[in-house]
């Protein structure tokens, strides 16, 4: 009976959707703590959008804090990149940090997958909500273990502005599902 | 940009004469050139109607040196220059092309200070622009289409910025009553303030006025001013009268905290230093002489300090000299090390102190000034400000700290207008009233009295913040500062990963399990027919 098949077809395409919702929703309880603020807010005119031409990233920038665990929180998804809102604005005297994804979700390729290809001397700017462009030049690329004290990634002393980029690096633990490592792009405002 | 304060508008109301925008705007320095050597730079005389002290260069151009007038080599603690031989007797007289880069240079700053903008207007009146007391400003452009009056106090507020400039722009003449005083506080200092005058100044008796006054014309003290500061007139003369000229120079803060590059000492405790410097004597009534400056370093922090040192801007060698009870080469917590420097100081001059220490991986400065008046009977301040916070280290995320201050005056002369101030902690009062620490109650700080206040601040991020505080006595003002740095440990690492492409494209899984849901629900239709 064609109608029974229609029916168990349509059935089957419920199903497919169903599970398309489930994988959807399944892949962010990944990130389980993508939603948590700090109490402690920050003051500031933050930055909206981070542009490196030289591995053609341009992405809106989302302000994130910590982690329950004490780590810095990431971005949402796979195209936004999030700006460390506890330590300075980028621009500003002292670390500024911005996390992006690397990997495949949702068919897209994460943002900082070209991350490795940038080099000392590339360049990369920020616009923050006023309109104000600020440009950073990369001083090194420096890898760490995911574990690793990160006090030079967040902390500097020579009363200048930095801006550094955290991506992932190294083999994907399908368990833990972590990178074993983190590459940070440090980088000096121009 | 700050709005004005409370005083500002009460005053607004009071003196219909005004007309302030309502915000003051930004200024820039104003740099001198050749011009900044000079206490007194005139253009068609100097004259020195009674004994007067100046400390800095005197200089007169174009006028020849036959326009000097009374003035002797005595008063000068500094070098009498003219453009040709005959100046007043002993100066270095002959220096025509010194002075033209000097005036020429003032006409430069003139113009400079004249064109800056935006400007906060100050409506015009012959004498009252900033009038009565209780009047405060914040830096900025301040601008008078005509003429520019004082009357009794006009204080400037640093904000707690030691860069912080303040530009007055007076289209004809500027004016001052008798005894008016322009007072700094909170971090602003005669160095950078600057008074351009279309016309010509006039100081009534017994002004204390700071900053450089940049005339366009003539310059007059009716007798017995005290000015910090600069008083350069471009086109016509100085007339000095029982004056006393000191060559305003900024005093710049110690070094922030600096802690090594991939140490561990993140979660350790930070060190602290303290250093006081006093001149002795701390004036040379008759002349240039001698003068030891003592320094006493401490520890006002948790660990013991190694690499100790104390550097003089203008004078050395600074020698150790004791306090290492157990010769263990490190401050200890219970420990005051007394280094000495002894120097000819010639004319009236302030130097700096910085003291140095060394622990957990950490490089911590601390500094003093100190002034030395030459050729006057005159007590210059000084003022000691000690600051710490209650913890030096917080977990990542942040939180609260308390500081810590105290306010001492480590010299002889009771200090008026004290102000403190922190760049990064609100909540301290500025200029101090009625502090119980004012044992007689005379709001002053004596000798022997001491000022003490708490801030408290919520910091996230690793924090050097910077601690001023002002205080005056005889016209001059003395300034302190004190940093301390509390770090905000890292958090962890991002986890920033998701699937490398082989492991992620959803499809695979999506088209699996949507194959696997057609063939069983097929599975179920074909096995129902076949029952």
């Amino acid at each position: 009976m064609p109608s029974r098949i229609h029916i168990a077809g349509a059935a089957g395409a419920v199903f497919l959707v169903a599970s398309l919702l489930f994988a959807i929703s399944h892949s962010s309880v990944q990130n389980p703590h993508a939603n948590i603020t700090s109490s402690i807010t920050v003051d500031s005119a933050p930055p909206v959008r981070l542009s490196i031409p030289a591995i053609h990233v341009d992405a809106a920038i989302e302000p994130i804090g910590l982690t329950p665990e004490g780590a810095m929180d990431t971005p949402k998804g796979p195209e936004g990149v999030a700006w460390y809102k506890l330590g300075p604005r980028p621009g500003e005297i002292g670390s500024a940090v911005i996390a992006g994804h690397v990997g495949w979700k949702d068919k897209t390729q994460a943002v900082f997958d070209t991350l490795p290809s940038l080099r000392p001397g590339d360049k990369l700017s920020i616009e923050n909500d006023t309109g104000t462009i600020i440009t950073f030049v990369v001083r090194e690329l420096r890898m760490y273990d995911q574990n690793q004290d990160a006090s030079d990634v967040f902390n500097s002393f020579d009363e200048k502005a930095h801006l550094n980029l955290i991506g992932c690096e190294g083999v994907w633990d399908a368990v833990a599902k972590k990178y074993s490592k983190r590459l940070v792009v440090f980088t000096d405002r121009e | 940009m700050k709005k004005l304060n409370k005083n500002h508008i009460a005053a607004l109301v009071s003196f219909f004469v005004l007309g302030f925008a309502g915000f003051a705007f930004a200024a820039s320095t104003v740099s001198l050139g050749a011009a900044d050597n000079f206490a007194v730079l005139a253009g068609s005389f100097i004259t020195a109607s009674t004994p007067s002290v100046i400390s800095g260069d005197v200089g007169l151009s174009p006028a020849v040196g036959t326009f000097y007038t009374g003035l002797t080599t005595g008063m000068v603690t500094g070098t009498i220059y003219a453009v040709d031989a005959t100046g007043p007797a002993g100066g270095a007289g002959n220096n025509p092309g010194l002075l033209t880069t000097a005036q020429n240079n003032l006409t430069t700053a003139y113009t400079t200070a004249a064109g800056q903008t935006p400007a906060t207007s100050v409506l015009a009146s012959s004498i009252d622009s900033f009038s009565g007391t209780g009047y405060t400003l914040t830096p900025g452009v301040y601008n008078s289409g005509s003429t520019m009056g004082i009357t009794g106090t006009l204080t400037l507020d640093g904000g707690g910025d030691p860069n912080a400039v303040f530009v007055f722009q007076a289209g004809s003449s500027l004016t001052t009553a008798s005894n008016s005083n322009i007072a700094l506080i909170n971090g602003a200092q005669a160095c950078n303030v600057f008074w351009q005058v279309g016309s010509s100044a006039t100081l009534g008796t017994g002004t204390q006025l700071s900053g450089n006054i940049l005339a366009f014309s003539s310059i007059t003290d009716n007798g017995g001013s005290t000015i910090q500061g600069r008083l350069l007139a471009r086109n016509a003369g100085v007339t000095l009268n029982n004056t006393h000229v000191v060559k305003a120079t900024c005093v710049n803060p110690p070094p922030a905290a600096t802690v090594s590059s991939g140490s561990a000492s993140y979660w350790v405790t930070l060190p602290l230093i303290s250093v006081t410097k006093v001149p002795s004597p701390l004036s040379l009534p008759s002349g240039p002489g001698s003068v030891t400056y003592t320094y006493v370093v401490t520890n006002i922090g948790k660990v013991p300090l190694t690499t100790v040192w104390v550097q003089d801007d203008k004078c050395s060698p600074v020698q150790y000299v004791s306090g290492d009870i157990n010769t263990n080469s490190f401050i200890d917590l219970t420990e005051a090390w007394t280094y000495r420097c002894t120097k000819t100081v010639s004319q009236t001059e302030t130097n700096t102190a910085t003291a140095h220490g060394y622990a957990n991986s950490t490089d911590v400065y601390a500094a003093a000034n100190a002034t030395v008046v030459v050729g006057q009977s005159v007590v210059p301040p000084l003022i000691h400000v000690v600051k710490i916070p209650s913890v030096s280290v917080l977990p990542a995320g942040g939180g609260a700290v308390t500081y810590s201050y105290s306010v001492t005056n480590p010299g002889t002369a009771p200090l008026s207008d004290v102000s403190l101030i922190d760049n990064k902690c609100t909540g301290l009062p500025g200029r101090v009233v009625g502090h119980p620490g004012d044992l007689n109650k005379n709001n002053l700080l004596d000798p022997g009295e001491t000022f003490q206040f708490t801030c408290q601040s919520n910091i996230t991020q690793t924090t050097t913040n910077l601690a001023t505080a002002e205080g005056t006595a005889n016209g001059l003002t003395a300034i302190a500062f004190a940093n301390a740095t509390v770090v905000v440990a890292a958090p962890g690492l991002p986890n920033t990963g998701f699937p490398p492409k082989s492991e992620s494209n959803p499809w695979n899984i999506l088209i699996t399990v949507g194959v696997f849901a057609l063939v069983t629900g097929l599975a179920v239709v074909i096995s129902r027919r076949l029952v």
